[in-house]
């Protein structure tokens, strides 16, 4: 079964290609993907009481390659046609084209195999038709200054994909298996001292992939194309990044015999300290945007390496969350700049007085996303700050002021009068997409525990106390961070003007690569 | 030999690190994928050494176009800046820290390599197994169309993608590529008489590959690249712009398409598991013949699209 | 074929082993050094062909036959398919790739006329929104 929430796309959207019609063919795409929507859903259903596993072509003695789902697994399905399915409904007055809905379609099924397969090679395949089809539709309006970053944004990936082959060769070498976890299990059989390279490589690999420190300025730069198409942005950082993470959650599970999580704790830290930097001192919302999924990156990964359950629940909760919150943001940056004529965070004024429902959604995305009361990211930074020590508790609270910062600067956008008095009609497509996904942050945040416990299957709760105590925290944040905006920060700007062309060219971004590996080399080899 | 080989992959890979000329990139190119292609021919498998010297082909193919496009290839001298840099010595104490950084890695690279028996579990069952399961006599045919057929599928995927892509992103008129015009570029003599023997020769050898692949070495794939090749001969031999490149797409198109519902309806579903050898055989020709046409369409249609950037 | 013993056998096959792995590294040096755009390309190109000469290494033994053919007796001097069958799908990969960064640099090529990386860089910032 599982194989044809990945086959499925594929199929209707080459379906689609050649379909005569364009009208047939666009409503066979929507009928498809509500009818995966309604799959996801009884893929989730099932999942509650076992994993599902699909082996392609019933060869037994994993000769084949191996699809299995589990929890974790049918949530990211649901996220993934959940997100697909706003962006379609963004783009479907807006494109025109049959190569565009194609285009999406195959990512959508990439992104889905990317959730599904346990194969490691298959992991290869589809990671390097992700990243195609990605660089694709970046330069899909054919501009100059996104062939340059498609160019870079490819060249990494395929180098550091390179990487990642070398890695699963090693472990076929030693384990005689593809498959993710029994080779899992096999390494158990085998030396540390075995395993330190293949995890180095992979590690790598994933590392850039979500833009863990050393590597992360390729990807605020594509997320941040100007005329790229608003909804690649959204589905590169909300969904692109998250397969990272999910397969940093895999492979950290695989290689459960080295145990790093004090180094990845580290390096989150400072990757959320950086996007923040970064993220404050832009001025283009795209590019604030995509500093701050670098910094909630940061975030996740501290919460997924502290290694506490608590802290885990919350962390995916917030992967889903920030999915769904940047997806939305992005979408709405799309729309701003299309209305605007302008990306610049100091110059739009009044989108609330202009676009109502636009301003709703926005508002209620950077809601969800700094975790004010009541919204999906404050369930999920709860759990995730619940059972972690005093000092990385602070160091998280400074994250979360940082990225209440840099979202003040934006939301002051909403309000206010507009400056220019031109009235391009918004498509009404985009705007309910927009809503719709604002609306879905509160209710993640309102009926969060009932959430938390469908998804997880865990009865959580939060006392009063530390939920008045944590409400206390996050509005005494919100305060500071206004103070910050208003106050401070204008001292600074010249200062901030500095960093906001900082940029890394092709050869140090593959030098960071090559440091990222010589650090955890190092790292699990020598020190721990 | 093959250690001969592994030395002369390591010289040549050297030499296009510091050559800075293009038309000798262009020839260590060659070079490289011959060797790549001769070495892993000795290394016990002539698929995937097949699979190289083709693909290696048409990179040269591609970057020989690429380059004339700068116009470097014509004057083989070194551009100005290259002369500026050999002069600047000072350039030469930059690269002492890459070069240390890299070296680094190397040697920690070496150090954690893993040592240890190599574990054969996952070959020892394909090999046995694969002849009643998959029927045909190459493994590896039997692993790529049966085993891996999932994976056969995506990498088919991404060749289309990268058609698209071509066709989308060059900037050449559309219509420019099939028009039917002979360019007026002069052919030599020589070539033409040369290639009238090899187009042959390839087709002929293409076509074999697709109808006994799954017997002896080849496949889908590599008899695909081979029916390109025979299209490079042709227009070499006739210098003419007369594919209809637009159908051709929408047939390689089509072949995907199917060969997705016969995967669908054959393997994915179980049926293939209790299939007689006759129809194992049958199955194994058909897909070979699917993705041979579709790889075939996809490389002609590449090779035409940048000649197309090329004239025009 | 030729079967050594000893002391060279060792040599020569950590030869097997590690030239793979110089390649590759001769390629990452290449690549963060290199200012002409091609040659990056060209050498990325190269680096997808070591780590394919590194998975056919993989279980060498001098006297390989290829997985062809009916009956295999000793089954430790015939080559392991599954790396061939995989790398066959990564090259192909590869070429598709490479076709892509090369369209992708002549378009470039067409305004920016250039092809080292740091004069694109610059005028791919002097491109604003």
């Amino acid at each position: 079964m599982l194989i044809y929430f990945v086959l499925i796309p594929i199929l209707i959207s080459v379906f689609f290609y050649l379909c005569p019609s364009f009208r047939l063919g666009r409503a066979l795409v929507f009928l498809v993907q509500a009818g995966l929507f309604v799959a996801a859903i009884y893929l989730f259903v099932l999942t509650q009481e076992a994993e599902v596993t699909t082996y392609i072509g019933n060869y037994t003695g994993l000769l084949g390659i191996t699809l299995r789902a589990d929890e974790l697994s049918a949530i990211f399905v649901m996220l993934t046609v959940f997100i697909f399915l706003m962006v379609m409904l963004y783009s479907f007055r807006e494109q025109k084209s049959r190569l565009y809905w194609f285009l999406i379609f195959i990512m959508e099924g990439a992104l889905m195999g990317l959730f599904l397969t346990r194969d490691l090679f298959n992991i290869f395949v589809l990671t390097e038709v992700a990243s195609v089809v990605a660089a694709i539709l970046l330069m899909y309006n054919r501009n100059n200054r996104s062939m340059y970053d498609g160019m870079v944004y490819l060249m990494v990936n395929v180098i550091v994909m390179q990487l990642f082959l070398f890695g699963v060769g090693y472990i076929y070498m030693l384990t005689g298996l593809l498959d993710l976890a029994y080779s899992g299990h096999a390494m158990a059989y085998l030396e540390r001292s075995q395993l330190v390279l293949p995890f180095a490589l992979i590690m790598t690999a994933v590392a850039a992939k979500c833009g863990l420190l050393p590597i992360f300025t390729f990807l605020p730069k594509v997320h941040s194309i100007p005329k790229a198409p608003a909804t690649v942005a959204a589905i590169l950082s909300g969904l692109q990044v998250k397969v990272g993470l999910y397969l940093f959650l895999r492979f950290q599970s695989m290689f459960s015999v080295i145990d790093v999580d004090n180094f990845f704790i580290i390096i989150g830290v400072m990757t959320a300290i950086f996007g923040i930097v970064l993220a404050v001192s832009q001025t283009s919302f795209k590019r604030i945007l995509a500093y701050s999924t670098i910094a909630q990156v940061g975030l996740i990964l501290v919460g997924l390496s502290v290694n506490q359950p608590y802290s885990y629940i919350g962390s995916v909760y917030h992967m889903v969350g920030h999915a769904v919150a940047k997806a939305g943001l992005f979408l709405s940056a799309g729309i701003l700049i299309e209305s605007c004529g302008t990306g610049n965070v100091t110059k739009i004024r009044g989108v609330f007085r202009r676009m109502p429902l636009v301003g709703v959604g926005i508002s209620l995305a950077i809601l969800g996303i700094t975790g004010a009361p009541f919204f999906s990211g404050n369930i999920s930074k709860y759990f995730m700050m619940a059972n972690v020590n005093p000092l990385l508790f602070v160091l998280m609270t400074i994250i979360n002021l940082g990225t209440i910062v840099i979202f003040i600067r934006c939301a002051k956008m909403l309000f206010g009068r507009p400056t220019d008095d031109n009235t391009v009609r918004v498509d009404m497509c985009k705007q309910i997409s927009v809503l719709m996904i604002g609306i879905l942050c509160l209710v993640g945040g309102i009926w969060g525990l009932d959430s938390i416990y469908i998804l997880f299957g865990r009865e959580l709760s939060i006392s009063v106390w530390s939920f008045v105590e944590k409400t206390l925290i996050v509005l005494a944040s919100w305060g500071v961070g206004i103070l910050l905006v208003s106050k401070v920060l204008p001292r600074y700007q010249t200062k901030l003007d500095v960093l906001v062309r900082f940029d890394l060219n092709f050869r140090t971004i593959c030098a960071s690569i090559g440091g990222m590996f010589a650090l955890l080399l190092i790292v699990v080899g020598f020190l721990i | 030999m093959v250690y001969a080989l592994f030395l002369l992959f390591v010289i040549i890979a050297v030499c296009i690190l510091i050559e800075e000329r293009n038309i000798r990139l262009i020839i260590y190119m060659t070079i490289f994928s011959l060797t790549a292609s001769a070495s892993f021919f000795f290394l016990g498998s002539p698929d995937v050494a097949m699979a190289e010297a083709a693909v290696g082909a048409f990179t040269t193919i591609f970057f020989v176009v690429c380059f004339e496009k700068y116009d470097d290839l014509k004057v083989d001298r070194l551009p100005q800046s290259v002369k500026k840099v050999q002069k600047n010595k000072k350039r030469w104490k930059a690269l002492v820290l890459p070069l240390g950084f890299t070296v680094l890695l190397f040697g920690l690279f070496l150090y954690f390599m893993p040592d240890g028996e190599v574990n054969t579990y996952l070959k020892e069952q394909y090999l046995s197994r694969f002849m009643y399961e998959i029927g045909g006599e190459n493994a590896v045919t039997a692993i790529y169309l049966g085993y891996r057929v999932y994976d056969t599928l995506f990498e088919a995927l991404v060749l289309i993608i990268s058609v698209i892509a071509v066709s989308h992103m060059s900037y050449s008129s559309k219509e420019s590529v099939s028009d039917g015009r002979h360019s007026d570029v002069e052919r030599s003599v020589v070539v033409v008489t040369v290639m009238r023997i090899v187009c042959a020769v390839v087709l002929l050898f293409g076509v074999y590959l697709i109808f006994n692949g799954h017997i002896t070495a080849g496949g889908g794939f590599q008899g695909g690249l081979f029916i390109a090749i025979f299209f490079v001969c042709r227009y070499l031999i006739y210098n003419i712009y007369d594919l209809p490149i637009k159908k051709m797409f929408r047939l390689e198109e089509f072949i995907f398409f199917f060969t997705l519902l016969i995967v669908i309806f054959i393997v994915f579903l179980g049926v293939h598991a209790h299939f007689p050898p006759t129809f194992q055989a049958i199955y194994m020709v058909v897909m070979n013949l699917m993705i041979g046409l579709k790889v075939g369409c996809g490389f002609v249609i590449l090779f035409y699209r940048f000649i197309a950037i090329e004239r025009g | 074929m030729f079967e050594f013993s000893g002391g060279i056998a060792m040599i020569l096959n950590n030869i097997l082993t590690v030239a793979p792995i110089l390649v590759f590294f001769i390629c990452f040096f290449g690549l963060i050094t290199g200012r002409k755009i091609i040659k990056s390309i060209i050498l990325m190109a190269v680096m997808q062909a070591s780590v394919v000469l590194f998975f056919l290494t993989i279980g060498f033994r001098s006297g390989i036959s290829p997985p062809i053919g009916g009956h295999f007796e000793e089954l430790q001097y015939v080559a392991d398919p599954l790396p061939h069958a995989l790398m066959i799908t990564a090259i192909v990969i590869g070429v598709a790739v490479t076709t892509i960064n090369i369209t992708m640099l002549m378009s470039m090529f067409r305004t920016y006329k250039t092809t080292d990386w740091d004069i694109a860089e610059q005028k791919s910032m002097e491109d604003v929104e």
